[in-house]
């Protein structure tokens, strides 16, 4: 029987069922990994948007050193929500010492908890198309970015700082949101190669990651590993795309969205080295588990895990995406 | 998820207003027909529709409140009487103008249209007296061409024709009492 004295010794078993669980789940995280994630002690965040800072000029000896320029884009907030579960250790679990069932609840809960930030965070891809969504939790939520476009537009704008706009929308040459093929990868990389800031000047995006669902992994990895073009009149060299998409990324929850919409044809191909810039999180407080600070009078010992985080969108032009749909 | 700033995007004319971003085709009507976002704000988003928008300034001569500057706009309000800061768009300017006008306009519109009713109804109700006055003029001409009849008369007539007929049922009872009376004699 685990009694109140017990207390201590089964937070801390507790504790670490729920470590372990995190552990085995962020290491499969693709979420995490493409996302800006950062921690924060505000409830609102803001994120200010810079053009191309400058102002670097040749400097006669002696001349003052001229100051950088700058044009100020936009400005987007972040604010935190809060989500938790009790996670309940119940008398009977601890008058049968039913350690299984304890560390099945705890590891269950704590995967689920992991599963909705995931998806959470797929389903700003996913709804990339429109300017609200109801997110995994149910929650109406703004997918508008700091130009109030949507994360893929075709004419999203340098935030003021030019009348120039740019599209993120992926074409293959003749369609957008083509489907997956080689045409539009190349049509991709090239488009971000000949990016130009607000100023007009060439500021080179590589888009060097692919990032796709499960019914397109197969087609994803043949396209960008083979070594000579399928199909071609003569088996030209594949160099090109497969020296320029550098990473492969498979992202299970790119099937469907959190209510359940199937997306098995989107694809997206992002800078590896910027898209941080495009897509960010902002943990207040990871998930994490606490002991009870009262026992109830059922005599269950609820656990709380719970966290705050905000998802946002930043400069979208370092990602690029397709739902397939040719339109 | 984060929030814009709607109120830069608003001022700016990068989003239809405050919450509200612009759809796909609004979005390729300011940024590639290049048509002024007040007018895409007023629904105007082909080409054609723009043209015609403006021919029809020009028939009118009317300056429509979205080509005023936000500073002309802001006395503009003032004058109206609508409470103001300083921080107010242009955007919500033009909505609480045109508002405030077209509520002026509703009222005056109102005003009209009640004493037009009052007017209908005066001028039928006169109509029915005039009416009403012609039929008694006819009717007295008529009666006056009729011969006179003393009053009663026909209720006279009648009684007295009730009169004759009792008359005559006595006379022919006593006839024919006679005649009975003649026949028991005859016997």
């Amino acid at each position: 029987m685990i009694r109140k004295t017990d207390f201590p010794t089964l937070t801390t078993d507790v504790q670490s069922i729920f470590n372990e669980a995190t552990r085995s789940k962020i290491a499969g995280m693709e979420g995490l990994k493409i996302f800006d994630v950062k921690e924060t002690e505000r409830e609102v965040d803001k994120h200010l948007i810079l053009h191309s800072i400058g102002g670097v000029e040749e400097v006669a000896d002696g001349q003052d050193y001229p100051r950088a320029t700058g044009a100020e884009g936009d400005n987007i907030s972040y604010t935190q929500a809060q989500y938790g579960v009790n996670v309940p250790v119940t008398v009977k679990m601890r008058l049968f010492d039913l350690y299984d069932e304890i560390t099945s609840v705890v590891t269950t809960i704590t995967e689920e908890a992991w599963d909705m930030v995931d998806q959470s965070l797929a389903d700003v891809l996913l709804n990339g198309y429109s300017t609200t969504y109801t997110d995994v939790y149910g929650t109406t939520t703004s997918g508008a970015g700091p130009d109030a476009a949507s994360l893929f537009a075709s004419t999203h704008d340098f935030g003021g700082a030019s009348a120039d706009t740019f599209t993120n929308i992926i074409s293959d040459g003749t369609n957008d949101n083509p489907t997956l093929s080689r045409a539009a990868i190349v049509n991709t990389i090239n488009v971000g190669l000949k990016f130009q800031d607000a100023n007009g000047k060439t500021k080179p995006i590589h888009y060097d990651t692919l990032v796709f669902g499960p019914d397109l992994a197969d087609l994803a990895t043949r396209i960008t590993t083979s070594d000579q073009i399928s199909n071609s009149a003569n088996w030209d060299p594949n160099m090109f795309v497969k020296s320029r998409v550098k990473n492969l990324v498979l992202w299970e929850r790119l099937a469907q969205t959190g209510q359940g919409t199937s997306t098995t044809a989107f694809w997206f191909m992002y800078d590896s080295t910027k898209v941080k810039e495009s897509l960010k999180i902002k943990f207040a407080k990871r998930p994490s588990l606490d002991a009870p600070e009262e026992i109830h009078s059922n005599k269950d010992w609820d656990y709380v895990l719970n966290y705050f985080y905000s998802r946002g969108l930043g400069f979208p032009a370092y990602i690029q995406g397709s739902n397939g749909t040719e339109s | 998820m984060g929030q814009p700033n709607w109120a830069k995007l608003e001022a700016e004319g990068r989003c239809k207003r405050i919450g509200i971003p612009w759809t796909t085709e609004e979005r390729e009507a300011i940024y590639i027909l290049k048509i002024p976002y007040e007018y895409v704000r007023d629904g105007i988003t082909t080409l054609e529709a723009y043209q015609s928008e403006l021919e029809e300034q020009a028939k009118t001569g009317k300056k429509p409140l979205k080509e005023y500057e936000r500073e002309e706009l802001y006395e503009m309000a003032e004058e109206l009487g609508v409470k103001l800061t300083p921080d107010i768009s242009k955007a919500t300017l033009i909505i609480e103008i045109t508002d405030k006008k077209g509520r002026k306009k509703q009222a005056a519109q109102q005003l009209k249209a009640v004493n037009k009713a009052y007017q209908i109804e005066a001028d039928e109700r006169a109509k029915d007296v005039a009416r009403q006055q012609k039929e008694i003029k006819k009717a007295k001409e008529e009666k006056k061409d009729e011969p006179t009849k003393p009053i009663f008369a026909d209720k006279l007539e009648a009684e007295a024709q009730e009169k004759v007929d009792a008359l005559d049922d006595k006379k022919a009872n006593k006839e024919i009492k006679e005649k009975k009376s003649k026949g028991q004699k005859n016997k």
